[in-house]
């Protein structure tokens, strides 16, 4: 008894040492900071091209950012055997990759840098020796006269450059439903079928005489994942003599960066299926630290030698470490009983990507739907397993049904509904409604709503922004954490609810 | 001394004090490390306890049929028909969940010890639930026993509203710890888990003689449907009961243990399962905490090994029952 105990404390002092002399290290030698930095932000944004090899020699050209915000030569690759350069073409930056013969799935990377409070480096003026003049839209037939009803419509409709571009922004947005704007879109469409707003506008803009071009953005929003680039449009403003960035429809230019004004973002000669996605996410260190992190001997505990794309999965998946200790600390020393050891971590991730209130409402009528449902199942004697198969079908019906019910209502949380996990909430109804048979409705409830609380606590352990940025940087604590578990796992006190539970005993005892 | 804010809780000193463990100190202190894991099939498939129990001599309620797939259920019809009473239940299942008591029959329909009436497609259902794994631990495959009915005996019947009374007996390292006598209420349905509504009724190791009684947490003398009295009856057979609970260790080998009988009219105790995890409701049936018995078991285990069941009894006749309260 005696000796296992001093193994199991010994394992733990062990863990906490070895954690300790990692977050000291880091801090002391390395710099990095305990805390996160408030102040101000760094994004690190990485392009991921992909592409399939065919054993052919390959040239890979990417469009870097430049222009103001940002020096290409910055910025950091990662790839495999390729030679890698930066180079001008037609006056702007490109990533020039190339190499002999690989073959199978390629992946490259290029991360840069964006601080955040560097001014609005997405509005960055171009030097431009002399004022463009914009080009000549030919449009024959019944484009030309569809075109020429559409312009007309907006030049009415428009005082200067600026006004005029809000107007051609918000016919694309609502689309009226005259026959010269249904016919066009329906031509851009066809022709362009991954940028034809982009096209469309800019045909618009150049028609009533206002210089354009297209480029491409990205997106700094950890919340979005990796993304592809964003179609721009870029318009001088013939009164104020500047150039001006927009979106095709209208949208709102928050976090996004200006890329590139090259028109085409990525070229793969002597691949196949090529593409490019972007993945932004806040680093919270401070500059540098992450780098002499990944040199550093202890770059084992540091995932911020992954690339952009591989870490962002990892910083969320490290959270839920966090969500178990949560659960842990309710059932062994709360007493809370829930439905399903560590189902509510899962509901607690989910809770992390939408606004609480919208996520408990979406769960509740969920699990009020499924229960309804059940019952009536319950009616055609079906086997364990086709009923809980016929219940995730019917979780994935209402999932759709919420998410269309609220995009007609407009209430975008809604669209995001899949973030529950649907075989867990189909067991989860199961179990509900077995208990909800066997001991009444109120154990049921109790089993739910303590699941419930659970789930809040998880999410709760889980959004602590110091305890994100612990297991970011300092994955060690997370050997911290399995020792509090471990000792979680000896501790034989009372548990809060059986202080309810035994309280007759003071009836004869005290 | 009764303070006030004993009408909602108990303070973790004083429950200390009453020597009550929860459910961490069950597990961690006494159940992990005497239980042995590849023991638990011996309680937790009942159709091993069966067979075990049956080498071993010990009475057990007869085994009618095992449907083991959903194509032998075709015929269930045929097989239930031999059979007046008996009792469905899953062979992994745990808390009483999945049993289904059938006392008799009107016409081609069986009626539940409630006196609900069940059609044979009900009946059918409850197994073919069983076999998909409904009532089982995790959720795996299973099989539907079916029974005998055990009778409870008179004296029993009498405190208890529908459901025969049964009682379980606790032990450590197959030393008697505590015992307790569960009755069926209206509310519990005729099952006897105490959180369901069931009374929980202390049992005197030495004389077994009911001593004290709880229902809800709350002490109580009489049972709340029957006005019965439910203090000071004797458990008829009680010395047979401990002998068969007691060699319930020899039959399992784990160290925690609770036994469940029940006390047929004509044939005496039968033990219909063991259970590696028993509960803690018996501390507040017996208004009694398990601590200082639990200890003071484990030293004389350590002290003494191999000491056979009747010894192990004296024991604890001597050590825990109310003569030994007198003495003291």
């Amino acid at each position: 008894m005696l000796k296992r105990l001093f193994s199991l404390s010994g394992l733990v002092a062990a863990l906490i040492l070895l954690s300790a002399a990692g977050i000291i290290y880091k801090n002391r030698v390395l710099n990095v900071p305990l805390l996160p930095e408030q102040e101000r932000g760094v994004w690190l944004l990485e392009a991921r091209v992909s592409y399939e090899a065919k054993g052919k020699p390959i040239k890979v050209v990417l469009a870097l950012p430049g222009e103001g915000w940002l020096n290409p030569e910055e910025g950091d690759q990662i790839s495999l055997g390729y030679g890698f350069s930066v180079e001008q073409e037609d006056g702007l930056p490109v990533g020039f990759w190339s190499a002999r013969e690989p073959v199978g799935r390629q992946l490259i990377y290029y991360r840069v840098r964006v601080d955040e409070g560097a001014g609005r480096y997405e509005f960055a003026q171009p030097r431009l020796a002399k004022v463009p003049v914009a080009r000549e839209v030919r449009a024959k037939g019944s484009r030309g006269v569809a075109l020429a009803a559409v312009v007309e419509a907006v030049r009415q409709r428009s005082a200067d450059d600026v006004t005029y571009v809000k107007q051609v922004q918000q016919q694309l947005q609502k689309k009226p439903n005259d026959e010269s704007f249904s016919f066009l879109q329906h031509y851009y469409e066809k022709k362009y079928p991954d940028a034809w707003e982009q096209h469309f506008a800019m045909d618009l803009l150049q028609m009533g005489g206002i210089p354009c071009r297209s480029c491409l953005g990205v997106k700094l929003e950890e919340e979005r994942g990796a993304h592809r680039p964003i179609n721009l449009i870029e318009y001088y403003d013939r009164a104020e003599n500047v150039w001006r960035v927009v979106l095709p429809d209208g949208g709102s230019m928050e976090n996004i960066v200006l890329w590139t004004r090259a028109h085409s973002m990525l070229e793969v000669y002597g691949g196949e299926n090529s593409e490019v996605t972007f993945t932004a996410i806040k680093e919270r260190a401070p500059a540098g630290a992450a780098e002499r992190m990944a040199e550093s001997p202890w770059w084992i505990a540091t995932i911020s030698a992954l690339p952009v794309s591989e870490r962002a999965p990892f910083r969320y998946a490290a959270l839920i470490p966090l969500g178990v200790l949560a659960v842990v600390l309710l059932r062994n020393l709360v007493g809370l009983v829930t439905l399903g050891t560590f189902m509510p971590v899962l509901l607690g991730l989910a809770f992390l990507e939408l606004p609480m209130s919208a996520a408990l409402i979406m769960l509740l009528s969920m699990l009020f739907g499924g229960l309804m449902f059940r019952a009536m199942l319950s009616k055609f004697n079906l086997l364990v397993v086709p009923r809980v198969a016929a219940c995730v079908v019917i979780v994935t019906i209402f999932m759709m049904a919420v998410s269309l019910l609220s995009y007609k209502i407009g209430a975008v949380d809604g669209l995001r509904v899949t973030v529950f996990p649907m075989i867990v909430l189909a067991w989860t109804i199961e179990r509900m409604s077995l208990i909800w048979d066997e001991e009444g409705a109120i154990s049921a409830i109790y089993q739910v709503a303590g699941s419930l609380v659970a789930a809040v606590a998880a999410f709760g352990m889980m959004k602590i922004e110091a305890a994100r940025y612990w297991v970011e940087y300092f994955p060690e604590v997370l050997l911290i954490l399995l020792a509090v578990i471990l000792l979680l796992g000896r501790y034989t006190g009372y548990r809060l609810t059986e202080l309810f539970r035994f309280r007759s005993a003071a009836d004869v005892n005290a | 001394m009764k303070k006030w804010w004993h009408r909602w809780l108990v303070l973790p000193g004083e429950l200390k004090r009453f020597g009550i463990i929860g459910l961490n100190e069950r597990n961690g202190t006494y159940l992990l490390p005497n239980n042995n894991r590849k023991f638990y099939r011996k309680v937790d498939d009942k159709l091993v306890t069966k067979l075990l129990a049956q080498e071993m001599g010990l009475a057990i309620p007869e085994l009618y049929h095992v449907f083991r797939t959903q194509q032998e259920l075709k015929d269930m019809s045929s097989v239930l028909s031999h059979y007046d009473s008996f009792v469905m239940k899953p062979s992994r299942g745990s808390g009483g969940r999945g049993v289904l008591v059938i006392k008799g029959r009107r016409g081609d329909k069986f009626v539940k010890a409630s006196g609900i009436v069940m059609t044979s497609q009900e009946v059918m259902r409850h197994a073919r639930e069983i076999l998909g794994g409904l009532y089982s631990l995790g959720g795996s495959r299973d099989v539907a026993m079916v029974e005998a009915c055990i009778g409870s005996h008179h004296e029993l019947a009498k405190i208890s509203y529908q459901g025969a009374p049964d009682v379980r007996v606790i032990m450590l390292h197959g030393y008697p710890v505590m015992a307790m006598l569960r009755v069926a209420t209206r509310q519990s349905d005729g099952r006897a888990n105490l959180h369901q509504g069931a009374i929980g009724i202390g049992i005197d190791l030495a004389t077994g003689r009911t001593m004290h009684a709880v229902h809800h947490g709350v002490s109580v003398t009489r049972h709340p449907d029957l006005d019965t009295d439910l203090l000071g009856l004797y458990i008829p057979g009680w010395d047979q009961l401990l002998e068969m609970a007691t060699k319930g260790y020899e039959m399992t080998g784990l160290g925690y243990l609770g036994a469940d009988l029940i006390v047929d009219e004509a044939r005496g105790p039968v033990i219909i399962e063991l259970n590696a995890r028993p509960g803690l409701a018996i501390q507040l049936a017996n208004a009694t905490g398990l601590r200082h018995r639990l200890e003071k078991i484990q030293q004389q285990a350590l002290a003494h090994r191999g000491v056979n069941w009747s010894d192990r009894i004296k024991f604890s006749i001597a050590a825990f029952g109310s003569k030994a309260l007198v003495k003291v």
